[in-house]
């Protein structure tokens, strides 16, 4: 074991595990894998519960996704997730669990590994050894459509949207609903652009018209108009990486007002940014990367922004770490 | 460039603008053609200088020849023109919208053409007049759509650049005419299958949709076969709004007053009956400008209101968005090809059947590139994603416009064609600027 994943224990110890340091003793900082991962089910399943008694201000959803209490068991659990591109390792023996009805924030500096960790998840890339389990199963997710298939909707930092078609065309893109089930049917124009309506009026995104073109619309309108097309299909999980890198300040608040919603309605997000301030407004657990590795896994309210930059630039916190 | 790196204009906070279905109108194929907030997908930026243009073009002309320019006799002639870059262009547009471009269709045009014509006069020469008619109609298209399939083939699963593939079936395809006529001018002498181009040296009264059917076509008053044929359409086109709208107000939406469809409706069934009346005071509606109608109205239907219209507008706008959300952009690139290949066949008919005659090489480039022209001119872009099909109307339009105007203006032949390229040249850089100035001023348009 080197000095840095002695450091890592280390961070477990004084994140959400300082308050059940007692459990675990002395032999916590060696690494106990399966006990430590239940531990932290059972505590994130608390979390997830407390998470669901408390956001419930919205309702009048329409077709919304129905609130999954997570029963103590993640949704999406990565396990000993590490990636390599040649010589350069991106990311060593990385766990990250996310539950339905919960924010989980990827911070971390640049090059620490957050976009490989969410492309993996998403299947544009592969992991070079690891797990993920989705609902407790593993799963094998080596593109976007398994990723699609397992409930995982990824919105892209370029977006995949089609800038020359309006709204309606890029949420039912590949979907599309037919007036008859026969080849050369016309679309269902009506019934696509009222489902599309009342997702986005689900999610309180607004546009200027669900009939404009996606190309006419602000930067934070398009964001919105992605995850609007990951909730209309029943994903389970949005992963956003830099959501509101590049927006103005109005627009970066709708996306996180979004994030939120997006919780409320009972779905993961995995949330990227670079931004404190907006990290501390969402989310409901920080995951901290340093050098490819988990720095700190920490609820956002028990955390001060001062600690979270000392594990993100790796500063000296607990005093118990060593460094070169 | 990404599309975030770009500082998007400030977003309304202004809660009257969150979705409220109640304020969204519209969605349907061929209400989108009005419909200016479509404009920018269809190339609209450009109809109203096109219009204008047109309109300019039409009473110039019409001055300085005396009235000759509008008579029925040289709008015909117009319109058969137009018909015959139009076909091939709509198939240009469907190939362009991808983002593709087929360099082949003008060779293909002759060689189709000139498939027809061999097959009709050394396989099915005593067939009745009927069957051999639609055996070279047959031909044509088939080699049309073997050709585009070919063509579709090395673009969609060899992946090599369409650009290159095409531009090497255009050689082919010019030596492959050549061989088979062995150069000789093939003439077809069944006047059924000439009627389909209109000809105007076909011995056969046919080639138009009848003016008399009711009345006298000189009155104003009087039914034409056209009329009947515009107002079929009309009355479709209407009742095709109206449940649109009922659809829409069915769902919750809000959908326009049945006032304005009505009217809107109207209105283009009476520039059509104008138009009808107007040939009729000649010969009628010629059958090219017919069949151009009908193709126009497929097509629009095919590409506005289909799953298969919608995905080659997706793969023509953004590649990449459209693989994630699973189209398979292979099977879209290959059937557009061979949906090009098919109208070049079909121009190939009318182009053979309107010179009742075809040596395989007699269609010279320049038709290549005015079918090209025609769909830019239009409004679709070489890029992708943008335009329609009725873009290869309004070019087809001003080119033909241009044409004949020439022909007649200026005395020596020579002259005309010459100055004919200039004009032409000059009206696309000119559309095409307009267009470049009107889209770098639209404050949503991410395209440089
Ligand atoms: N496709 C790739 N090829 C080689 N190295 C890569 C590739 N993608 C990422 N990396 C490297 O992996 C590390 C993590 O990158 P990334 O996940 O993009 O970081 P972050 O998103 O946290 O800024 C960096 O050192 C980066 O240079
Ligand atoms: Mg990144």
């Amino acid at each position: 074991m080197d000095w840095k994943q002695g450091f890592t224990q280390e961070v477990y110890y004084s994140g959400s595990f300082l308050r059940l340091g007692g459990l675990l003793g002395e032999g916590g900082r060696l690494r106990q894998e399966s006990g430590l991962q239940a531990q932290r089910a059972e505590e994130d399943a608390m979390a997830g519960q407390l998470a669901a008694e408390d956001g419930r201000e919205q309702d009048g959803a329409v077709e919304s996704v129905p609130l999954q209490t997570s029963e103590g068991r993640p949704y999406l659990a990565c396990r000993g997730i590490s990636k390599h591109f040649g010589a350069v390792q991106a990311l060593t023996d990385v766990d990250l669990d996310l539950h339905l009805g919960e924010v989980v924030a990827l911070v971390g500096d640049n090059g620490a590994g957050k976009s490989t960790l969410v492309k993996i998840i998403s299947g544009t890339q592969t992991a070079s050894s690891g797990t993920i389990s989705v609902e407790g199963k593993e799963v094998s997710i080596r593109s976007p459509h398994d990723a699609s298939a397992a409930g995982i909707e990824t919105v892209y930092q370029d977006l995949a949207l089609c800038d020359n078609l309006d709204v309606v065309a890029n949420l039912f893109l590949g979907r599309e609903q037919l007036l008859a089930p026969l080849v050369g049917s016309p679309l269902s124009e009506a019934e696509m652009e009222r489902r599309t309506a009342a997702v986005l009026q689900s999610l309180h995104i607004r546009i200027p018209s669900v009939r404009a073109l996606v190309g006419t619309l602000s930067g934070g309108q398009r964001q919105s108009t992605a995850v609007g097309r990951a909730v209309l299909w029943g994903s389970k999980v949005v992963l956003l990486d830099e959501p509101t890198a590049a927006l103005g300040v109005a627009q970066q608040r709708e996306v996180l007002d979004l994030v939120r919603r997006l919780r409320d309605q009972g779905l993961g997000v995995v949330l990227i940014s670079h931004n404190l301030q907006q990290v501390f407004d969402v989310a409901d657990r920080l995951v901290v990367l340093r050098l490819g590795r988990v720095a700190a896994n920490v609820k956002g309210r028990e955390v001060s922004a001062e600690e979270v930059v000392a594990y993100i630039t790796g500063a000296n916190v607990t005093g118990a770490a060593a460094h070169p | 460039m990404t599309q975030t790196e770009k500082q998007p204009v400030a977003s309304p906070p202004d809660p009257a603008l969150a979705v409220a279905p109640e304020t969204i109108v519209s969605g349907n194929a061929l209400r989108g053609i009005l419909d200016p907030r479509r404009w920018l997908v269809s190339g609209g930026s450009r109809t109203f200088p096109l219009l204008a243009l047109l309109v300019l073009m039409w009473v110039g002309f019409d001055l300085k020849t005396g009235g000759i320019y509008l008579s029925s006799e040289n709008v015909t002639d117009i319109l058969v023109y137009t018909s015959l870059y139009g076909i091939v262009a709509i198939g240009e547009v469907v190939v362009l919208l991808l983002g593709e471009i087929d360099l082949s269709l003008g060779s293909l045009v002759g060689v189709s053409g000139a498939s027809a014509a061999l097959i009709m006069t050394n396989w099915v020469p005593h067939a009745p007049s009927l069957v051999t008619m639609l055996v070279g109609v047959a031909a044509a298209a088939a080699v049309g759509v073997l050709s585009g399939l070919f063509a579709g083939f090395w673009v969609s699963v060899m992946r090599v650049p369409s650009f290159i593939v095409t531009l090497a079936l255009l050689l082919a395809l010019g030596g492959i005419g050549l061989v088979l006529t062995n150069s000789q001018t093939i003439t077809v002498t069944n006047d059924l299958f000439n009627a389909l181009g209109a000809s105007s040296i076909s011995a056969f009264d046919g080639g138009y949709l009848p003016p008399a059917l009711w009345g006298n076509h000189k009155d104003i008053l009087h039914l034409s076969t056209g009329m009947l044929v515009v107002l079929i359409l009309g009355i479709g086109y209407t009742l095709v709004l109206l449940g649109n709208a009922r659809v829409r107000l069915a769902s919750g939406l809000a959908a326009p007053s049945a006032f304005g469809l009505l009217s809107q409706g109207l209105a283009i069934t009476v520039i059509g009956l104008i138009v009808v009346d107007v040939l009729d005071h000649y010969q009628g509606v010629p059958l090219p400008v017919f069949f151009l109608f009908v193709f126009l109205i497929i097509f629009s239907y095919l590409l506005r209101s289909t799953r298969f219209g919608r995905h080659v507008y997706a793969a023509g706008g953004n590649v990449e968005a459209a693989r994630r959300a699973g189209i398979s952009i292979r099977r879209i690139r290959w059937t557009a090809f061979a949906l090009a290949g098919l109208m070049a066949g079909i121009g190939g008919v009318i182009y053979t059947a309107r010179n009742n005659a075809n040596n395989g090489g007699t269609v010279d480039q320049s038709f290549l590139l005015l079918v090209i022209a025609s769909a830019v001119i239009g409004g679709t872009s070489l890029f992708g994603g943008r335009g329609s099909v009725w873009s290869a109307l309004t070019g087809a339009l001003v080119l033909a416009s241009v044409q004949t105007g020439m022909a007649l203006t200026l005395t020596a032949t020579t002259d005309a064609q010459y100055f004919q390229y200039i004009v032409e040249g000059a009206i696309l850089l000119g559309v095409a600027w307009l267009d470049t100035y009107a889209r770098s001023r639209s404050a949503g348009s991410r395209e440089a």
